[in-house]
Formats: C-alpha cells, structure tokens, sequence
C-alpha cells in the first residue's frame, strides 16, 4: 500500500512539476513515505491531508486511510520490526489483542 | 649436533654439505636418527671449522660428527649454516640436477625425506595437538588449485566445500593456516610460514605463500586465525595482562536496561552494526559512578560494590550508575546474546585494575573502551555519548571490509538521532494548498512518466493503474476498461492489452500502452472502427465502454 502511495506521489510530483506548480508538499510527503509506518505516527486529519497530497481522491481517503491504520497491517509492520507495540512515538497502535489504541 | 669441519675451502654451506657426505656410515646413520627422532621446531644441525670461536681453545678438537656432550672446546658465535639453505643445496642432489655421486644423492635423499612438509605438518599436528588430517586437509588447499578457487570463490567464512567428495571445514583449514602462514608484515611479506618451515625443505613453499596471500586478500578476514590479538589471545600492551572472562560470573541483564537498549534498535542492522549500536546505547544511557573511592585498597561507593555483585549488575538500570568493571561486564554480556560475537570483559594494568569490553565476529575485532579517555582525547565515550560526540573509545584490531565507519554512523544516526528528522517534523512542513482540478490528459502523461523512471512496465502497470483508479487518482467519474490490440509479427497473430479510459461525459477515451508506455487520445470513432475490424478486441464481454460502437460515423 506505501508503494503504491509513492508511485502516487511521485506521479503528483511529475504532474505539478509539467503544470509549472509548486511541488513541495510532494516532496515533503516523500520523505514521509520513506517511513512505513508513517501513518502510525501521525494523527488522523494529517494522514487524510497526506493522501490528498498523493493524489487520493477526498471520498476515498478515509477508506485508504482505515486500511493503512488497520490491525493487519500494524501486525504486518511489528512482525518486519518496524514498529513497535509500546514505541512512544506511535499515535495510532494496537495491543496484542487488536485492541486500538490512540493518542 | 655439530659436525666439526677443518677450514673453509668452498665456503660453509658447500663445505658443510660435502662434510655431511663424509661422514662415515655410523655417524651419518646418527644424523639420520636424530632427523627421524626430531620434533617440534624441526632439526638443526651445526656445521663448525675448527677454526671458529669457542670457549675452551685449550681442549683438543674432535672432528666430524659431534653431540652436545662431545663438544669440548664449546664452539660458539660462529657464522651459521641455516636449515633451509642447507636443505635447499641438498636439493640440488635429488635428482640428478647435476652430476653426482649415486651414494650423495641416496644421503641427500634420506635426509630430505626426513624433513619434508610431510614431517613439518606432523611436527606441526603433534605440538599443537589437531589432527594430521586437518593440518593435511588445510595445506591441500594451498596446493591444489581447484580446492583454493572453490575457497576464492565462496567468501562465506562457514560454509563448508566439498572438491572431488572430500569436506573442506573452512574453519579448520583457516585455523592452521592463520597460525602458519599469519598475515603480512608492514612491507607486505608474509613472514610467518618461512619462519616456522626455515627447519623443514619444503621447495613449494614459496607457491604456497602466493596462494594464501590469494586467500587472505579476498572477501575472507583470515586475521581471526592469524593474528591472535583477534582473539584476544595475546597481550595488548607491554605492561597490561589480559583477563578473559566470557561466561562465568553469570547475571541477568535488567529488564527495563534491556528493554531500553533494544527498543529503538533498527531492525535491519548486520551483527556488527548491532554490536557498535548496543556499545554506543550503553554509553548514552549509563553514568559514571563519581562516588567511587579507594581507601586503603578497598573500594568504596555509595553504593558499596564488590569484584562480581550479581544483584549489583542486575540492579543497573537506565542512567544506572556504573564503574568500569560494571560497563564492561555488562556490554560483553549484551553482546554474547548477539548470533556470531564473542565478547568477553578484558582487564588492564599492572594490577588488572581496570576492566574494558572486547568482542569479536568473523568480520571485525576491536576493544571497546568507554570509561577512559583514548588517544588525544579529553573525553571519554559515556561523556561523548551524553553530548552526542563521535565516539573515541573503539580501538579496532581488525576491521578488513571498513565495517565500524558505517556502523558508527548508523549508530550515531539511531542513539543520537543524528541526521533523523521525525514524522511530526516533516509533516510540519507541509504547506497549505488549494488542490485544483487536474487534467486528465497531463495526469496520465505523468501517470506514465512515473512508470517510466520506475522501470515499471506490462503486468505490474496494469495493477498499478488499478490501484490508482481505486483511490481516485484519475478522478472518481472515470470508467476504464482492458482492451486486446490486435498485432501479426511473423511468428502469429496476438493481442496487446491495452487500457482504454473514459472520463464521464467525455466521448473520446485515452488509451495506454502498459507495455511500451505511452498514452494517446483516441476518437470514439477511431474505437468503433477498430472494435467493428477486429483491431481491437474486449478483453471480457462484460465490460465494454457502453455507446462506442454507436458511435456516429460507424459503418
């Protein structure tokens, strides 16, 4: 699913460029990409702005975002060692249980 | 053993040799004996003129063959014959290099094959109590060039190799190795070897050398085998012991000191960069205990410590306070808990009054210091640590591959947070923005783009297109469908897929070539038409673009 947002991105990126538009916000959210479990680590207003940003379409987001946050792939991440479940700098997380916890 | 010669008459190795070669048949089958009977270092027989410096010139002189007891005028000081050149013009006797007398070369013969690389390797196997086979085994790979390009070409320092049905254990043969042939002196000479075989003739040994200098220079750090700092085993300084210690005095680590070190330890470190980062963790997260003092040899603490307080250690928390010893036993116990390292607490000084880590991998070996200040520096690494210095404190014994730069940095990048900026920081940075409505046509022309500087092409740009359409990307009144372009090549008739995609409202679709990445406007017509020839074809009946068959101007 993140490599699928970067391509997104990076096609924003491109576009913006072609139309002489400022492209920044693409650039930033690139390097925010980089982090697989970015989306973790930021509240829910500013993960719904960063799918605009990649080009997610404002009736779509909350669902992209939902299966970006889900216990699936929070396990998927802990199971990689990329998150972990007690790490302070979690905003969105789980117990072991599924149980979702957020700050 | 001495053979007394007269005087010189065509220099000392030539006359020595022409000595051996008259002696007579007991003193010579003595010499024999002495060669069978030999151990060790090998055998070394001196050849002296009775011309040369000795203690007692007042006792008569003996000539010929000699045993210690029998040297009564105590030759010494005097030039010597050395083995291996004496071997070696021996060698010039076997065979008929030259003409020679048959019973010459039958003693030159029997000598020689008493102090072979065979016997070397027996000497060798017996002193330092390993097998024959391994020490065999280990010179094989030397000697045969298939065995030495299997090794060459697998720098997996455990995988084993098998040549021709025999197991090659490449531990074993680099430990014998290692300890033979050692690793190169400052001119780039490996020494070792001509060393250890200057009592032996072994003719290949110079071939040999040119082999494991193959061997130590490739993707293997024989340095584990032939240098025994590596490992430790050898003192470090002139005036310092060494105390190893790596697994008695058993403790736990304390959980919340554990929990603490290994929490934020990036995941995909390799066994050395972990061991750099728990070294450089344990700096930042313990102090030194100041309140230490010694009256009348007894340390003293606030805490009062002893040699080895089991409770002590398990105590030692986040910002714990630690003295040497504490450091050291900890680091070396965080790092034995690592696949690959041995670490174990070394102690320093004349009284082995202080304590530091050392550890060691297949890669790397270095000493780890963190409690005294290194080099020119004033700090040590608990003080460089706490103010997120560089650490000064690794003293590398070995590092082949230039592993401890990177791990360092990772190090600095993961404890320090060096360099690491967070998420919340960068969606800091994130401006606000009126999105305006794209347009279709640059948005596929990116679309591609994007495809093209990922090198994503065929299949896997069908699934990302579908991936973008269901999140919107091209829009939400978008309808697409896969279409077969019909192509004949010599080889047949076949279909190209094809996306054809139709904003709401807008006749006219665009179609995308996912294999050969390119976008077109096409005419609604321009479809009918080919839909109508067979030129194109819907991939399923079930999904059309409704209405382009339709379309005005279709036959």
């Amino acid at each position: 699913m993140i490599k699928e947002l970067q391509l997104m991105n990076q096609t924003r990126l491109n576009y913006n460029k072609s139309q002489n538009c400022d492209y920044t916000n693409n650039e930033v959210v690139a390097k925010i990409l980089n982090d697989e479990a970015c989306f973790f680590k930021m509240s829910k207003d500013d993960a719904l702005k960063i799918l605009l940003i990649c080009g997610v379409s404002p009736s779509v987001a909350p669902q992209t975002y939902a299966k970006l946050t889900s216990f699936d792939a929070f396990k998927a991440l802990a199971a990689a060692g990329k998150v972990h479940f007690n790490a302070p700098e979690l905003l969105v997380a789980y117990d072991n249980q599924g149980n979702r916890k957020t700050k | 053993m001495k053979i007394v010669m007269e005087k010189p008459v065509k220099g000392r190795l030539q006359d020595a040799v022409d000595a051996l070669f008259a002696l007579n048949e007991d003193d010579f089958n003595r010499v024999l004996q002495e060669f069978k009977n030999g151990s060790g270092n090998g055998v070394v027989v001196q050849f002296v003129y009775t011309t040369d410096n000795c203690a007692r010139p007042d006792m008569p002189i003996k000539m010929g063959l000699i045993d210690n007891k029998e040297d009564l005028r105590s030759y010494y000081a005097s030039e010597r014959v050395k083995s291996d050149e004496f071997f070696a013009a021996l060698g010039k006797y076997v065979p008929e290099q030259i003409l020679v007398d048959a019973d010459e070369t039958a003693r030159a013969t029997a000598i020689l094959n008493l102090c072979g690389l065979d016997t070397f390797q027996k000497h060798y196997a017996n002193f330092n109590g390993c097998s024959m086979r391994s020490v065999e085994t280990a010179f094989s790979v030397l000697q045969n060039e298939k065995v030495l390009y299997e090794f060459l070409n697998t720098s997996d320092s455990m995988q084993n190799i098998v040549v021709d049905d025999q197991m090659f254990k490449k531990r074993e043969v680099f430990e014998v190795l290692g300890d033979i042939f050692g690793y190169p002196a400052d001119d780039g000479e490996f020494k070792r070897a001509k060393g250890k075989m200057n009592n032996y003739y072994v003719p290949e040994l110079g071939k040999m050398i040119e082999n494991y200098a193959k061997l130590y220079n490739s993707g293997y750090n024989l340095d584990r085998y032939a240098n025994d700092e590596y490992t430790f085993k050898a003192q470090f300084t002139k005036t310092g012991a060494i105390y190893r210690c790596v697994g008695n005095c058993e403790f736990d680590i304390n959980p919340q000191l554990k929990r603490e070190v290994y929490e934020d330890m990036p995941s995909d470190l390799t066994t050395e960069e972990k061991a750099v980062y728990i070294y450089a963790k344990l700096c930042s997260v313990l102090e030194y205990d100041d309140g230490i003092i010694e009256i009348e040899g007894k340390r003293i603490s606030k805490i009062e410590k002893s040699r080895f307080d089991k409770s002590a250690l398990e105590s030692i928390k986040p910002n714990g306070k630690i003295i040497c010893y504490d450091f050291a036993r900890i680091c070396a116990r965080f790092l034995n808990e690592l696949d690959g390292v041995t670490a174990m607490v070394l102690s320093q000084g004349l009284i082995d009054g202080h304590y530091l880590t050392g550890f060691y991998t297949d890669k790397v070996s270095a000493r780890l210091e963190a409690i005294n200040v290194s080099g020119e520096s004033s700090l040590n690494d608990l003080a460089r640590a706490h103010n997120k210095l560089e650490l000064a404190g690794i003293d590398i014994i070995s590092d082949k591959f230039g592993i401890f730069p990177t791990a360092l940095e990772k190090a600095y990048a993961s404890v320090y947070c060096r360099g690491k900026t967070t998420i919340a920081d960068f969606v800091s940075q994130i401006k606000e923005q009126k999105s305006a409505e794209a347009q279709l046509d640059k948005l596929i022309e990116a679309f591609i783009q994007t495809l093209r500087e990922k090198h994503i092409c065929g299949n896997e740009a069908t699934l990302i297109y579908n991936a973008f359409k269901k999140n919107g990307f091209f829009g939400t009144e978008i309808e697409s469908i896969y279409i077969g372009d019909k192509h004949t090549t010599e080889n047949g008739t076949f279909y190209q897929r094809k996306i054809l995609l139709r904003q709401n409202g807008d006749e006219n679709p665009y179609l995308i070539d996912v294999v050969n990445l390119t976008s077109k406007q096409i005419s609604a017509a321009d479809v009918a038409k080919n839909l109508q020839s067979k030129q194109f074809v819907y991939e399923s009946n079930k999904y059309q673009l409704k209405g382009l068959e339709t379309v005005k101007g279709n036959d």
